[in-house]
């Protein structure tokens, strides 16, 4: 995610895949096409238009009754909700680095201040997706500050 | 020429946009056939709203029907309540304005009642001027030939949503704040475009002061371009849906930014004007 804020290229894996769906719709998606799609952010492994539906599809759910967001996630996700949050998260910071859509961020920091998002660091201490929980806290405040810049 | 008929659809009776843009419609000579209110002891709407707008919700309320006038008082020239006293409106509650000129006037708990939408077919109004009040349904858009109009705080087709102004400064789109008058469709702000108002932010402007100008302007918008749309004197302009975007409420975060923008914008501007 830092080399994607900072221009850098990603080796992505030969396997990352793309969800065949034909109406991109966040509820129908799996964590193994959340990873895919973030991987296709990545190395533009599929046409921007429809990468971008997607993301646009993951920034709409997450936007309707944002109040309810923890509520929602685990009627998706079910016990897996709080690494999905995260991953939901890094997907649309990484939307945001690539499109540059300041819509994007301003749903990941809404997405931060969930319970869930923020129960990670707690509840996942030594596996991976705290890192990228904590490493979306970072680039998150450090896009703001970008914004701030003249 | 057919006498210019609509139905004004209001979200409590304390509106002052509702206040301002029935006098407006009237003094333009448009029979206003009658206004609908929404209830404001009404649960659907608060859990509605509660759930969309948060704590803000709770501000909102405070700052549109409790404390108004002390919220307008710092401001001069930025709100409703200067525009009421500069266009000689005597500040009261819509009900009692419609009784006082025999307007009927309805109370539903949402508009889009099947008892609400036959008392809107029944009026034969040609149209609906929608000044808030919730999500509307199709058979209520479909309700009046000439369907809702509705006047909306952004530039269309570019700003859909909320917090509108916002984007716009935080996008480096700082000449496209204002608002537009739209017929309203089942999408969010994606009906035709009749009229764009762009209010540019002056400097010395915060967020609340430049929306404030944006709210002085809003019911004289709204009403030339009803009146123009009865008279068929403006031509509608179809929008498409990826002409722009939809935008939520924006993050405190972002709104910090955005305010940081507005005040170095005041700082520049008055740099340039020596």
């Amino acid at each position: 995610m830092r080399a994607l804020a900072v221009g850098s290229r990603v080796e992505i894996p030969e396997d990352a895949s793309f969800p065949a769906m034909q109406r991109p719709q966040y509820k129908n998606i799996s964590l193994a096409h959340l990873q895919s799609l973030r991987w296709s952010l990545y190395g533009g492994a599929v046409a921007p238009n429809e990468a971008g539906m997607w993301v646009e599809a993951a920034l709409r759910f997450c936007e309707l009754n944002v109040w309810r967001l923890d509520r929602r996630m685990r009627g998706k996700w079910g016990a897996a909700a709080a690494p999905a949050t995260v991953a939901t998260a890094a997907l649309l910071l990484e939307g945001h680095l690539v499109y540059s859509d300041p819509r994007l961020l301003n749903t990941v920091l809404k997405i931060r201040k969930s319970r869930l998002f923020r129960s990670v660091r707690r509840t996942h201490a030594t596996e991976g997706i705290a890192a990228l929980a904590a490493a979306v806290a970072d680039v998150s405040d450090e896009c703001v500050q970008r914004y701030s810049q003249p | 020429m057919k006498p210019k008929r609509v139905i004004l659809l209001s979200p409590n009776p304390y509106s002052l946009y509702t206040l301002a843009t029935l006098v407006l419609l009237t003094r333009a000579g448009t029979e206003v056939a009658g206004i609908g209110f929404r209830r404001l002891m009404n649960p659907s709407r608060v859990l509605f709203e509660g759930r969309r707008d948060g704590a803000r919700l709770i501000k909102k309320v405070c700052r549109k029907l409790l404390w108004r006038r002390l919220a307008d008082g710092g401001s001069a020239r930025n709100s409703l309540s200067a525009f009421l006293a500069e266009s000689s409106i005597q500040r009261e509650s819509v009900p009692a304005l419609c009784r006082r000129n025999g307007i009927p006037i309805r109370y539903c708990y949402d508009f889009n009642d099947a008892d609400f939408v036959a008392w809107v077919k029944a009026s034969s109004a040609q149209a609906i001027v929608f000044t808030g009040g919730g999500l509307l349904r199709q058979p209520l858009l479909d309700a009046t030939p000439k369907g809702v109009l509705n006047c909306h705080m952004g530039i269309l087709p570019r700003y859909r949503g909320m917090d509108l102004p916002e984007w716009a400064l935080l996008c480096g789109d700082a000449d496209s704040t204002g608002c537009c008058v739209h017929l309203m469709d089942s999408g969010v702000d994606t009906g035709p475009i009749l009229m764009n108002h762009f209010v540019p932010p002056r400097t010395g402007d915060t967020v609340s002061r430049l929306r404030g100008r944006i709210e002085y302007q809003m019911p004289s918008v709204l009403v030339s371009a009803t009146v123009g749309y009865l008279e068929d004197a403006i031509a509608l302009r179809p929008q498409s849906p990826e002409d722009g975007k939809q935008f939520f409420i924006m993050s405190p975060a972002l709104r910090e930014v955005v305010e940081y923008r507005l005040s170095r914008r005041t700082i520049s501007t008055a740099q340039t004007s020596r």
